[in-house]
């Protein structure tokens, strides 16, 4: 309720600065509302409350609000009396109260605030010396100047410089641009005007009618407002452009309304039939609770527009908790069909705040399925011979088992007293139990007899080419029947034209079970050559091995300069070794194993390998 | 043709001579290893690579004990003494067999 009050002193106020200060030029956007005197009307209902002087904000904002509107305030000296005494019982811990109460005092004629009280006065003070958030400062300040007090315009501003540097939300800058004019003096400095632009380009537009802040209503108001303001307490030419000043006033007065729309609808069911002629209606306001209105059933109309004649204005009777209403129709005769049927609430104490629309909601009237005769007939396909016809009443059966050729056809008629959506037959194979469903036409258009003629030879493929027993049933529906009917006519012996039935296509079929394996494939290896010449090739690839020996002896290789040492020979086995252990790697061994068996060899080649070599080299230097 | 064969006799006469004995066993040894690749080479164009990594690996051997033989070569020989004045001869021979020891860990490993 508070910020409602809040939201609305401040949407007033904007209101009337934008509809004084504003010369409305705009091409493209133009406001889309005005104040009504209703809307006036009900600011002042809405108030009322602030005069029985309980609540010290409520009446506060009251007065600002009736001071704005121009309203007479009542009871001017007891509200100037519990605004004074509300105000002295402000410590200051909080600093809404003391400012609002502190400036409703100053719009009550003749109504003057006292000094503060100290504790009061300290904490205000000390806001403005430290203050953090700029709405605090603001109120602070207002309240100080309200109660006649002296307010230091230079530290305010530096406060709100910090202020606004910490939180640049629309919020700050909108309560910053208010503090800024508390205690202004023309000609004075005004940083904060460098940041309307910035404040300005945060809105958000809607449907490039409406400008808005983040939010909503209370931050866009104190923005415009602010504006406004210092804009006429400085002097300054106004910075919004006029475009803009129309879409914030046209989301201003978009929020002009506090209505309670009623809702209205079918609760349950809205089918009518024997059983049930009772339509039960739920009525509430948008949070779901009940409302106190009266609903009664206007008219009710037939799909085809015809009114029903004996139905004008039956009450409602309402439940004990007026969430739901009943409407009693049990006295009404209604045919089968579609009603629109229209609901109009009514306020008793005729209240102006809740929005009562008719309703027309959709119900349907159901009854039963009335007189049903069949009659299954067999007839020959060249019609030389009259069809032999067995009539049946409804969940009657053939008495006999009818046969038939593919030289006949089978008819079944049925006769309603009312056109039905479904008349469906179906023939079930007794051997297979699959079914095939026919349907059975009306004759002739609008009537309500239905035919159907199977040929058992040009039929034949609807029921697959499988002759033999099949049981005949009769399905009779219609969404304007409670009791739809699975009538089983009887068995017949059908003799179906022979033909070959259309082979399912295998892709489109539905295999259960598991497909069969995927066996991996190796490769197959490619062809080796003939082991004779891959054999002849080995010793021939050997064979220069030769040549490097007969080479080798031709040079004269110094082979008597083989030191005769210990590590000589050692060194030499311990190659081998290591050659003699890639042969295993290749054969057998795996990359691991082999390293571990190298390190043997290979540790003994290093040793005596690097003894030899040192002896050769120091037997060559000597 | 009788100048050619002159060069080449002329040629031989002066490898005898002035080739050391040293690097006369290392050459025979060059020639060795390029006939093992290129019988193998032949092999490979006459019946196909298959399988390419026996093939791969035999001839990778030949051509690189080819190089480290050539390695050797370079290193031992008195004319480039001046190139490789802190290897000496026994050193380089320490290299080429590591380094044939390593070639021939991948060769085995490769050969499959």
């Amino acid at each position: 309720m508070r910020s409602l009050l809040i939201s609305s002193a401040l949407l007033l106020v904007t209101i009337w600065s934008v509809s004084s200060g504003v010369d409305d030029k705009a091409e493209v956007v133009v406001p889309s509302g005005f104040l009504c005197p209703n809307c006036y009307e009900r600011a002042k209902s809405v108030l009322e409350k602030a005069w029985t002087l309980t609540d010290p904000l409520v009446t506060s904002y009251g007065v600002l609000v009736y001071n704005i509107l121009k309203f007479d305030i009542p009871k001017a000296q007891e509200v100037c009396k519990f605004l004074q005494t509300s105000l002295d019982g402000q410590d200051g811990t909080k600093t809404e109260a003391p400012f609002a109460i502190s400036s409703a005092i100053t719009k009550v004629s003749g109504c003057k605030a006292a000094a503060l009280k100290p504790a009061l006065k300290q904490n205000l003070d000390k806001i403005l010396k430290e203050g953090t958030n700029s709405q605090d400062i603001y109120y602070a300040a207002e309240t100080l100047k309200n109660t006649g007090g002296a307010v230091d315009t230079a530290k305010i501003a530096e406060l709100l410089k910090a202020a606004t540097k910490a939180d640049d939300s629309p919020q700050s800058l909108g309560y910053a641009l208010w503090a800024s004019t508390v205690g202004f003096k023309s000609g004075g400095k005004l940083e904060i005007w460098e940041r309307i632009e910035d404040v300005i380009a945060q809105a958000d537009e809607i449907d490039k009618q409406y400008l808005q802040f983040e939010g909503g209503l209370s931050v866009t108001a104190a923005v415009i407002n602010g504006v406004f303001r210092l804009a006429d307490v400085s002097g300054k030419p106004f910075p919004l452009k006029n475009d803009q000043v129309v879409k914030f006033s046209n989301y201003l007065i978009s929020r002009k309304t506090f209505m309670n729309p009623v809702y209205i609808g079918i609760s349950g069911s809205n089918v009518l039939n024997d059983a049930n002629k009772v339509l039960s209606v739920k009525v509430a306001d948008l949070f779901g609770r009940p409302v106190d209105v009266a609903v009664s059933l206007e008219s009710l109309t037939s799909s085809t527009g015809t009114k029903v004649g004996d139905i004008q204005l039956v009450q409602a009777v309402p439940s004990s908790d007026k969430k739901t209403f009943t409407v009693d129709l049990k006295s009404k005769t209604l045919a089968k069909g579609f009603y629109k049927a229209v609901l109009v609430p009514k306020s008793p104490k005729n209240d102006k705040k809740l929005i009562l629309l008719p309703t027309t909601v959709q119900v349907k009237v159901t009854g039963k399925l009335g007189a049903v005769t069949a009659r299954v007939g067999v007839a020959d396909t060249d019609q030389q011979s009259q069809t032999k016809w067995h009539d049946l009443n409804i969940k009657q059966k053939l008495s006999s088992k009818l046969e038939l050729d593919p030289s006949n056809k089978l008819v079944i008629k049925v006769a309603t007293s009312q056109s039905l959506h479904q008349v469906f037959v179906i023939l079930k194979s007794k051997a297979t139990k699959k079914e095939v469903a026919f349907i059975a036409q009306p004759e002739s258009d609008g009537k309500t007899d239905y035919k159907l003629e199977l040929d058992l030879t040009s039929n034949a493929k609807d029921l697959g080419y499988n002759s033999g027993a099949y049981e005949i049933t009769l399905i009779l529906g219609d969404f304007f029947i409670d009791d739809s009917v699975e009538w089983v006519l009887g068995d017949v012996q059908l003799q179906v034209a022979s033909g070959k039935p259309k082979a399912p296509n295998p892709l489109y079929g539905i295999a259960y079970g598991p497909k069969p394996e995927i066996k991996h494939q190796f490769r197959t290896p490619e062809p080796r050559p003939a082991r004779v010449l891959s054999d002849a090739f080995t010793i021939l690839t050997l064979s220069p091995l030769l040549i490097l020996f007969i080479l080798w002896i031709k040079i004269g290789a110094n082979i008597s300069g083989f030191p005769a040492s210990l590590s000589a020979v050692l060194f030499h086995l311990g190659l081998g070794g290591i050659f003699g252990v890639y042969v295993l790697f290749w054969i057998k061994l795996t990359m691991f194993e082999a390293l571990k068996l190298i390190s043997i060899p290979g540790f003994i080649t290093f040793i005596f390998g690097h003894r030899l070599l040192s002896y050769l080299s120091d037997k060559r230097k000597a | 043709m009788t100048s050619l064969g002159g060069v080449i006799s002329k040629f031989m006469g002066e490898y005898d001579s002035k080739t050391p004995k040293r690097l006369k066993i290392v050459d025979a040894y060059l020639f060795y290893i390029l006939l093992t690749g290129i019988i193998q080479f032949v092999y490979c164009c006459l019946v196909g690579t298959f399988p390419f990594n026996s093939f791969l690996s035999g001839f990778i051997s030949s051509v690189a004990s080819f190089v480290l033989a050539v390695c050797l070569r370079i290193q031992v020989n008195p004319e480039n003494k001046s190139l490789f004045l802190d290897i000496s001869q026994e050193r380089a021979f320490a290299d080429f067999v590591i380094a044939h020891l390593l070639l021939h860990l991948v060769v085995v490993n490769f050969i499959g």
